[in-house]
């Protein structure tokens, strides 16, 4: 590229500059077209059914998850395996996997975007925009769409039965969860929740500075589902959800059960529960059609009518689903911060710390 | 082959003053640590590791996390006390029962052989589902009944409570006790108890100078496994203890892995603290039977002479009932009961009883029918590769005058007294690790179950061979018989009904395993207990009442089958 001029020095052509800079451009472009090509190529629905059982991981309900995924292999002809992992078990297995390259898992559901964002760092992520990804606002997909979108809200009110706790005296507001009368009888997930975590992380600046400090003199308890937290106020042994995920409300409502929730004025804290592919995937084409279909109008109705969750789509309506626009909705929005190991380091010493561990 | 003829024979492997190490005792030596190895190298580092939690290996050392267990001697304190208190009354429970059913004339020991046996293959698991359902303050059936009759304003009891986990220990342990001191007592010589009788001796004094001495390896053997195992405790502790804020090591360490990002070093060192207790268990119980001979078993051929009570017959035959009750019949009523709800709420009004859980169970939910059958591949797996493992080790340690007999049990013993869930972490690095390709095959949830339960085969084994008089075989080797010829048909048949036992105990045992499947099992290759253990987390009461039920059902009828199988022999 460069020609040696008669002075001994380096003489720079005007081919030459042209050149290095098409190879510069190509370098960083090239790359660049190829991810778009693959964030936006179409699957292929007659290799994703040779492409084998699409593996799924999860920490949802597992009855949803499964109910949810027969209607997905009846309207694409996609097999689905499932399994459902808690981020702590989840993620040092993944981190193995990769690590021996043994990967097995395609899509990845969690309640936890910060995670999803970490992946994405680590490249163990494949980028797949769904087509239908103009019905989620921004707030409700990665950064640079594709890497993860957003297949419900999980907002966090608090609940009780009214056969035990009469409306009079029960919780209005989050600091009325202080009152001595609850003492040992708040409920909340234990620290392996991400929507403790966002809890904690949303309300630490919101609330008084010492509500966590007197919350922990409370004594509330551990559970490690909203399910079993539901579970013990029906039964009349808990008084109160601290943060009980929506759709159990939803799903008491159903059930005919007389469960009352409260959204504080304050607002509700929630979570982005989010689907990612998982790079290194052997089952692409099965993965994308899955995120196609979870994040389609079709695919959020379906879903959220079996779980009682709201959707991030504007244009997906759920019966008994309180509606989330009239409701003031707390999520995470500094993300460097919701990231940060220190901040989660700090929350689960003082979450463990406060429910007793 | 040959090498454990001779150690059946009493024959050294090297010269009688300074005896090798035979390949009686390095083969399985070898194998074991392999595949001890590594879990425990990542235990030993993780548990020094004062660098980044999740690094694995671990890259910077020190000892903080020890320090920082300090600051939590409630966990290591409530560990020792529901260990302690659940294996005194367990051994109560276990000691009682085995010498009623197996020593005295109570009318139905064979029935109640069986019906005792079964809480522990329906396992903690369970017992804890039920009870909670049975003793919550509230709601717990009890409490309602209570209420409902004496019209008091307060529960009768609280399952939540330490008083609660310990009762749960207990009675879901003893069977073990009952199988392995049962198993002992039948072996024994009645000769000693007739000449002590002849001496004047009375039934009680008989029993407590004669009988109990004599069971002590089997006694210190069921103790030994049943305090293990409460330390290892982890469904009962998760279940009653966690949301009422009690923790001990193994909910602890449950939550510290579950956690994100999990933290590996301090569970490591709370793992570790666990090891040195349950080291110190063993050498204790080492320590009490060093050099004391416990040969119950002689040459001469007579059956165990059963106590006549008389009076107390019916006493007898009440607290063998209270106990069945208590753990079986109740439970599993309850099970049933929560399993036809349509909420967690418990009613007895049929009007919204409904068979929908059990559907769903059985033909809506995929990952059920393949959980089962893999489950029921693992027991049989597990069953008949650590029968003979155990069996070839007992012989080895009590047969063998190789050099490492000790250490040999001490490596078969390690995986008791390693947290199933750590220890299943780094089982599960290995596989990943290893050249051939086993993750993600049922082989390797197989492989897993092997080592973790050869402990337990292997108490159920040592206890029977312990007891097993050299002169009998001595007597074979006299008459010309060679080495493998005194194995068949002498060694062997003494131990059969032994091998049966243990068998039906590493299958139940498999058949509801939880911790040691978490990592291992996946996707392509469920099985039973972290699925049961899935929808205790999310799935709600009447469902996973149901698939409780139904692997009851699955223990019942294998249990069932194998004693149609083995026919009066099989005492389970």
């Amino acid at each position: 590229m460069a020609k040696r001029g008669s002075h001994g020095r380096s003489a720079l052509t005007r081919r030459g500059v042209l050149i290095a800079g098409a190879a510069g451009v190509a370098g960083v472009a090239v790359p660049r077209l190829g991810a778009l090509a693959q964030a936006t190529a179409t699957p292929d629905i007659k290799a994703a059914s040779s492409e084998g059982a699409l593996v799924v991981w999860h920490g949802d309900q597992e009855a949803d998850v499964v109910e949810f995924l027969k209607i997905f292999t009846q309207k694409t002809g996609v097999q689905t395996v499932q399994q459902r992992l808690l981020p702590g078990a989840a993620l040092p297995k993944l981190e193995a996997e990769f690590r021996t390259g043994t990967s097995d898992v395609d899509a990845y559901m969690t309640s936890d975007a910060g995670i999803m964002e970490n992946l994405r760092l680590q490249n163990r992520l494949v980028r797949y925009v769904p087509k239908e990804i103009d019905a989620y606002s921004e707030s409700y997909r990665s950064a640079q769409p594709g890497w993860w979108t957003t297949y419900y809200i999980n907002a966090g009110p608090m609940m009780y039965d009214p056969r035990y706790v009469s409306e009079d005296v029960a919780p209005k507001t989050w600091t009325d969860l202080l009152d001595p009368r609850w003492k040992g009888q708040i409920g909340f997930q234990n620290a392996s929740a991400g929507t403790s975590y966002a809890f904690w992380f949303v309300m630490k600046d919101i609330l008084p500075k010492d509500f966590f400090e007197k919350l922990a003199a409370q004594k509330p308890r551990a559970y490690s589902s909203s399910t079993q937290i539901q579970q013990d106020i029906e039964r009349g042994d808990l008084k109160i959800g601290g943060r009980v995920s929506v759709f159990q409300y939803v799903k008491a409502m159903r059930a005919k059960n007389p469960v009352k929730a409260v959204f504080p004025e304050i607002g509700t804290p929630s979570v982005n529960q989010v689907v990612g592919i998982i790079g290194n995937t052997k089952r692409p084409n099965s993965a994308k059609i899955f995120v196609d279909y979870l994040t389609s109008r079709e695919g959020q109705q379906s879903w959220n009518d079996i779980q009682g969750s709201p959707s991030a789509r504007s244009d997906v309506k759920v019966e008994h689903v309180p509606d989330i626009n009239s409701t003031k909705l707390l999520l995470p929005v500094n993300f460097p911060e919701y990231m940060n190991p220190a901040r989660r380091r700090e929350f689960t010493a003082i979450w463990n710390k406060m429910t007793g561990l | 082959m040959a090498a454990l003829a001779r150690a059946l024979a009493g024959r050294p492997a090297g010269s009688a003053a300074f005896p090798r190490i035979g390949p009686e005792v390095w083969i399985p030596l070898v194998l074991l640590s392999g595949s001890l190895g590594y879990p425990c190298f990542l235990l030993v580092t993780s548990a020094f590791n004062v660098g980044d939690p999740q690094a694995l290996p671990a890259v910077e050392y020190g000892i903080g996390n020890f320090i920082e267990l300090g600051d939590h001697l409630d966990w290591i304190g409530n560990t020792l006390l529901i260990a302690t208190g659940g294996t005194i009354l367990g051994m109560a429970i276990g000691v009682g029962l085995a010498w009623i059913i197996h020593r005295t004339t109570v009318p139905g020991r064979g029935l109640f052989e069986l019906l005792v046996a079964i809480p522990y293959p329906l396992g903690p698991l369970v017992g804890a589902l039920a009870w909670s359902q049975l003793g919550a303050p509230r709601d717990g059936l009890i409490n309602r009944f209570f209420v409902w009759a004496t019209g008091a304003d307060h529960p009768l009891i609280n399952i939540y409570t330490p008083t609660g986990i310990i009762f749960v220990e207990a009675i879901f342990e003893a069977p073990v006790a009952v199988l392995i001191i049962g198993a002992a007592m039948q072996r024994m010589d009645p000769a000693l108890e007739e000449s002590s009788s002849v001496f004047g001796a009375g039934k009680v004094r008989t029993a407590f100078k004669i009988t109990l001495p004599l069971m002590l390896p089997a006694i210190l053997s069921a103790a030994l496994f049943m305090f293990t195992s409460t330390i290892g405790s982890f469904a009962i502790p998760t279940i009653l203890g966690t949301s009422a804020r009690f923790y001990v090591a193994t909910n602890a360490i449950y939550v510290l892995m579950q956690g994100y990002p999990p933290n590996y070093p301090l569970a490591a060192a709370l793992g570790l603290v666990l090891v040195a207790m349950t080291g110190f268990a063993v050498w204790l119980v080492q320590r009490v039977l060093r050099k004391r001979s416990f040969a119950v078993i002689s040459g001469r051929n007579y059956r165990p002479r059963l106590v006549d009570m008389r009076g107390w017959t019916w006493v007898m035959f009440a607290i063998v009932w209270a106990y069945i009750g208590l753990s079986l019949v109740l439970p599993l009523g309850t099970l049933v009961l929560a399993s036809i709800q349509t909420s967690s709420a418990l009613s007895f009004d049929p009007a919204v009883w409904t068979l929908k859980n059990y559907s769903y169970i059985l033909f809506d939910f995929p990952t059920t029918r393949q959980a089962i059958v893999n489950s029921l591949i693992l027991g049989v797996g597990t069953g008949t590769i650590g029968v003979a493992c155990a069996t070839l080790i007992a012989v080895a340690v009590h047969r063998s005058r190789s050099r490492g007999r000790k250490l040999l049990e001490q490596v078969t013993m390690l995986p008791q007294s390693i947290p199933r869930l750590i220890f299943a972490f780094g089982f599960f690095w290995m596989v990943l690790t290893l050249p051939v390709p086993l993750y993600g095959t049922l082989f390797a949830v197989l492989l897993a179950y092997i080592v973790v339960f050869l402990p337990l085969a292997y108490r159920g084994m040592s206890g029977v061979v312990v007891q097993i008089d050299r002169a009998l075989e001595e007597a074979a080797r006299v008459s010309g018989a060679s080495a493998a010829r005194v194995m068949r048909t002498v060694t062997v048949p003494l131990l059969r009904s032994g091998i049966l036992a243990t068998w039906a105990l590493l299958f139940m045992v498999s058949v509801r395993e939880i911790s040691a499947s978490l990592f291992l099992s996946g996707a392509h290759n469920p099985v039973l207990g972290p699925a049961i253990f899935s929808f205790w987390d999310s799935g709600g009461l009447p469902r996973v009442s149901a698939l409780a039920v139904v692997q009851a059902v699955i223990i019942l009828a294998a249990l069932y089958a194998v004693r149609r199988f083995a026919g009066r022999e099989l005492k389970i």
